[in-house]
């Protein structure tokens, strides 16, 4: 009968606990610090050409033709920069769009005032993903990381990019 | 002829013929009988040249004469054929009789390097204020009976309101934005943009006669058609970056217009050309082309795009608007504002995308002159606007109308109305529909 007492108080004991760790858990998610932090991704704008540029390095060009394409050596914009991101509707698929901080704006917007016709790489954890040509001067701050991108995707790079 | 010249005449005569006897003669002589027959007739020839010329130039002034005739007749036959062809008064009231319209339209687009982005729609517009445009998966598509389509957009206009919703059957999407219009002024002057899914057959009678060129005339699916070249006004186009010029082809005889084309760069520095073509008028339509339906089980992103015109309306007392180039003194004011004009909101509910907002405010002239030279003489300068001392934004200067200039505000996540609260001298009357 002991025995048999001392069980069932343990089985409480455990229930309680995994009560106790259910809530505490259901806390922390929703208070966004549970373990499940989307990962960081590296986010950076820098000049690019599709000619060779000295100085610059080589690396695989975006899209699937993967031509390769020369980065300036200095990042133009990185995740410090970023102020907010969401997936943004694009035609029948999705892309990332982006608000940059004040300096941000305005780092972009002399960047692209000064490179009119030049490109760009829009880059995730060193990897080309756009390459766009510079059409006119950004003013706003608002940019897009275009990629026939699901909502999925999106989301998660958006999620991804502005982990602080 | 004097005696002089003729007995010069005569003698240089006399020479010639002894040297042509000499020259040609293969016998030692020639009859002098013969040799005075050939003087006798030579010189009868001679004593006659300005009667021999007379005639010959006759012979020539005939078909001159004719051929300046004919080409005067066929003058007067053109202008007086085209005297009767349709004025540009005449297209705008077969414009005004409109009530629907069908066309095809072809929008080509020389975005970047390589070849131009072409795509084909069929739009279909109907009286007030209804549209809808299908644009095709690729031209093949055009001419089949139940085509493959990448895009459907439909549009439905009130004064002060608009229902926009675009479907996208590829992915089964829908995205439905509504536009609402405000002002504080007495009327609204929006006038809703010209293109593919919104063409306004009743903006081209807001082009006078004299803004108009002919450029002649010529044959469009065998009708003959007149053709006028005008201006578009830029506020028509949301995204014109410079002259958007329009060529309207109508029919000779009854002024319908039969083709469209309009051309123009747009803010990011493509040439976008327009064509508008296989126009019909006034053929009945379904009224189901225009309904505003999603279909089921289909996701639908929703947004709310808010216009607002504001009369006599400026920044508050104290606020502090200064723009000039970064680091230097600036070059413009709060006392060069003429006013606050126009303000926009794009919100999306129900997603984490921020608010977009953007005021646009009109300078003094010489406020525009001294930004204008400014900027002219420093073409790499970066211009910037510091917002009553809590934000530095770089404002557009690219705007249709040289006199304004616009910010983006979305950083200081405030939404519209309360801009106006905040910062203008007036505010206006939001009421939910």
């Amino acid at each position: 009968m002991t025995i048999h007492r001392k069980t069932k108080k343990q089985y409480l004991t455990i229930c309680a606990f995994l009560v106790l760790a259910a809530l505490f858990t259901t806390a922390l998610s929703a208070a966004g610090l549970s373990g499940d932090q989307p990962r960081r991704i590296r986010f950076e704008l820098r000049l690019a050409s599709y000619e060779k540029m000295d100085g610059w390095k080589s690396v695989p060009g975006p899209y699937a033709a993967k031509t390769d394409i020369w980065i300036s050596p200095e990042a133009a914009l990185t995740n410090a920069e970023l102020a907010r991101a969401w997936p943004q509707p694009d035609g029948d698929g999705f892309s990332v769009g982006f608000l940059l901080t004040e300096e941000g704006a305005l780092k972009l917007a002399r960047l692209t005032k000064s490179h009119v016709g030049e490109f760009v790489a829009l880059m995730l954890d060193g990897r080309v993903v756009s390459a766009p040509k510079i059409m006119a001067e950004i003013t706003g701050g608002r940019a897009f990381i275009q990629g026939k991108l699901n909502e999925e995707e999106a989301r998660s790079i958006a999620e991804g990019i502005t982990v602080k | 002829m004097t005696d002089t010249d003729r007995s010069n005449y005569q003698s240089c005569l006399d020479g010639n013929l002894d040297r042509l006897l000499q020259l040609g003669e293969p016998t030692p002589r020639m009859p002098e009988n013969l040799k005075a027959f050939i003087r006798s007739r030579l010189t009868e020839v001679g004593a006659k040249p300005e009667s021999k010329n007379i005639l010959s130039r006759k012979w020539a002034v005939w078909p001159l004469a004719a051929t300046v005739m004919t080409a005067l007749v066929l003058i007067v036959l053109w202008y007086g054929n085209s005297s009767k062809a349709v004025a540009w008064a005449d297209v705008q009231e077969r414009l005004e009789q409109v009530r629907t319209m069908t066309c095809m339209a072809r929008i080509e687009n020389s975005a970047t390097a390589g070849n131009p982005i072409t795509e084909m729609f069929k739009v279909y517009h109907q009286d007030p204020g209804l549209s809808r445009s299908e644009l095709y998966v690729s031209d093949a598509d055009i001419h089949i009976d139940e085509p493959r389509l990448k895009l459907i957009s439909i549009n439905r206009r009130k004064h002060d309101r608009e229902e926009l919703l675009r479907l996208f059957p590829g992915a089964r999407r829908a995205e439905w934005e509504t536009r609402i219009f405000r002002t504080n002024g007495r009327e609204l002057h929006y006038a809703p943009a010209v293109d593919r899914a919104a063409v306004n057959w009743k903006l081209f009678n807001q082009i006078t006669a004299d803004k108009t060129r002919r450029i002649g005339e010529r044959m469009i699916n065998g009708v003959s058609a007149v053709g006028f070249e005008f201006d578009v006004p830029r506020q028509w186009y949301i995204d014109a970056f410079g002259k958007v010029r329009a060529q309207l082809w109508a029919g000779h005889d009854d002024g319908n217009v039969l083709f469209i084309e309009w051309n123009y760069r747009n803010a990011l520095g493509q040439n976008v050309k327009t064509e508008l073509s296989d126009i019909q008028w006034n053929a009945p339509l379904e009224a189901n082309l225009f309904d505003l339906v999603v279909p089921d089980g289909w996701s639908i992103g929703r947004s709310e795009t808010e216009s607002a015109e504001y009369v006599n309306t400026g920044f508050v007392p104290g606020f502090i608007l200064q723009i000039g180039p970064e680091g230097r003194e600036p070059l413009v004011i709060t006392g060069d504002v003429a006013g606050v004009v126009k303000g926009e909101q794009v919100t999306r509910p129900d997603t984490g995308i921020p608010s977009e907002v953007r005021i646009t405010i009109q300078l003094k002239p010489e406020a525009v002159q001294r930004l204008r030279d400014y900027a002219n003489a420093n073409p790499d300068a970066l211009i910037v606007a510091d917002f009553n001392r809590q934000i530095k934004v770089v404002p557009s200067l690219t705007a249709a109308d040289s006199s304004v200039l616009s910010f983006d505000l979305s950083v200081l996540d405030l939404s519209l109305a309360e801009l106006e609260q905040r910062y203008f001298t007036t505010t206006i009357e939001r009421k939910r529909p």
